[in-house]
């Protein structure tokens, strides 16, 4: 087996290497179109503004890339994913930024999807965490979700 | 009904990938988690990925020394290497970027205030995909070395970013890439956040004379391996 390049952080530049599919994504089959929303937040809960959030789900022609702005603000355009393999529909994310040696993983779900409740990766999250995980839905399709690296609220991250 | 999903990817050997929480790379303070992981089983979502198309690159943006007017300042270099998986597969077709530093250590970005000069023919970002036996070339300039202000006197040193994407979600990769005999790399916190040594010197290319071009630009090669996939299907 040949062994594996390790992780580096993406440093604080990001944004002068990133240069595809940024801010939004397609689903070739169509779908409801969504917009995304939220920020990004360290242990202090203050804005990350030198990171991004990857996502992906399975029917994607790209992945979708937010860059955080300066006060750590992240905007995706997309359409909602379909559900699969018994779960309910949600995206794979990835965070990196400055400070992030590795990555870390996460999913977004929908809060107002009626399969949300029984999906069984959410079921295997203890359920005080869970809403962590879930998009709020506001007005015109516009859904809402921070994501916190660490302490109060903290996002659920996986192994995977 | 049964559904054969792809395999799933193996886990990396401890001490391959940094800790997430490392305290000699200060930022890494506010950044990480302290709750524990929860391990997930990689479904269809983490097996599968983008597929990226020759639109996704413009035929220049592999050489960094020609994205500009005239050539920029500093020691041109060619990297070149080959993208496999854990098991020595050529990973085809894979999204390739780079960005890195000048050579004088400054990056074309708004945060960049180190009063080392931009370059009007520099911008420092560079994209590729992989042909169909995993391999990917960038022509560009050897990267400055740079102060930071994680302890006192910090200076990175010469490093070109790598982001790849692999096959799936899973098997995404961001790493940087170094210089051999480089004499900053003892005393760098985030190339020393690798715990395993021999994983560290998998980040540092090589010198390498078939690369290298008479007359035209010294060059690096540069392998990087990426996760692979369990032998055996996995069924649900």
């Amino acid at each position: 087996m040949d062994a594996l390049t390790p992780f580096q952080t993406v440093g604080p530049y990001l944004r002068l290497g990133f240069l595809t599919a940024l801010g939004r994504m397609t689903r070739p089959d169509g779908g409801t179109p969504i917009v995304l929303t939220g920020r990004l937040l360290d242990g202090a809960g203050t804005g990350i503004p030198d990171g991004v959030l990857e996502f992906w789900a399975p029917g994607f022609d790209t992945l979708g890339r937010a860059l955080t702005e300066a006060d750590g603000t992240y905007r995706l355009e997309a359409q909602r994913p379909e559900a699969h393999g018994g779960g309910a529909p949600h995206f794979a994310v990835r965070v990196l930024a400055r400070g992030v040696l590795t990555e870390c993983l996460t999913r977004v779900y929908f809060a107002d999807d009626p399969g949300t409740a029984a999906d069984p990766v959410l079921r295997s999250v203890p359920e005080a965490r869970r809403s962590t995980l879930l998009a709020q839905p506001g007005a015109d399709a516009a859904y809402h979700l921070d994501v916190i690296l660490q302490g109060a609220g903290e996002t659920v991250f996986f192994d995977l | 009904m049964t559904t054969r999903l792809p395999s799933p990817f193996r886990r990396p050997p401890d001490g391959t990938h940094p800790a997430l929480d490392t305290p000699a790379y200060r930022s890494t303070a506010l950044r990480h988690p302290r709750e524990p992981l929860v391990v997930l089983r990689q479904s269809l979502t983490e097996l599968t990925g983008p597929a990226f198309g020759d639109g996704a690159v413009g035929p220049l943006d592999h050489d960094l020394t020609r994205q500009h007017a005239d050539p920029p300042q500093g020691q041109r270099i060619v990297i070149e290497g080959r993208v496999v998986d854990g098991d020595g597969h050529a990973v085809p077709h894979t999204l390739v970027e780079v960005w890195q530093a000048n050579a004088a250590g400054r990056y074309r970005h708004h945060a960049d205030d180190w009063a080392a000069p931009l370059d009007p023919h520099f911008t420092g970002a560079g994209r590729t995909l992989t042909d169909a036996d995993g391999r990917y070339r960038f022509v560009t300039v050897h990267p400055g070395a740079y102060p930071w202000r994680n302890h006192h006197n910090a200076w990175r040193p010469s490093h070109v970013h790598f982001s790849l994407f692999g096959q799936a979600f899973a098997s995404r990769l961001v790493t940087q890439m170094y210089f051999p005999g480089d004499p900053l790399l003892a005393h760098d916190p985030i190339f020393n956040a690798v715990p395993d040594v021999a994983a560290r010197a998998r980040m540092i290319a090589a010198l390498d004379w078939t690369l290298t071009t008479p007359g035209f630009a010294l060059g690096y090669r540069f392998d990087l391996v990426l996760r692979g996939r369990d032998a055996t299907p996995m069924e649900r």
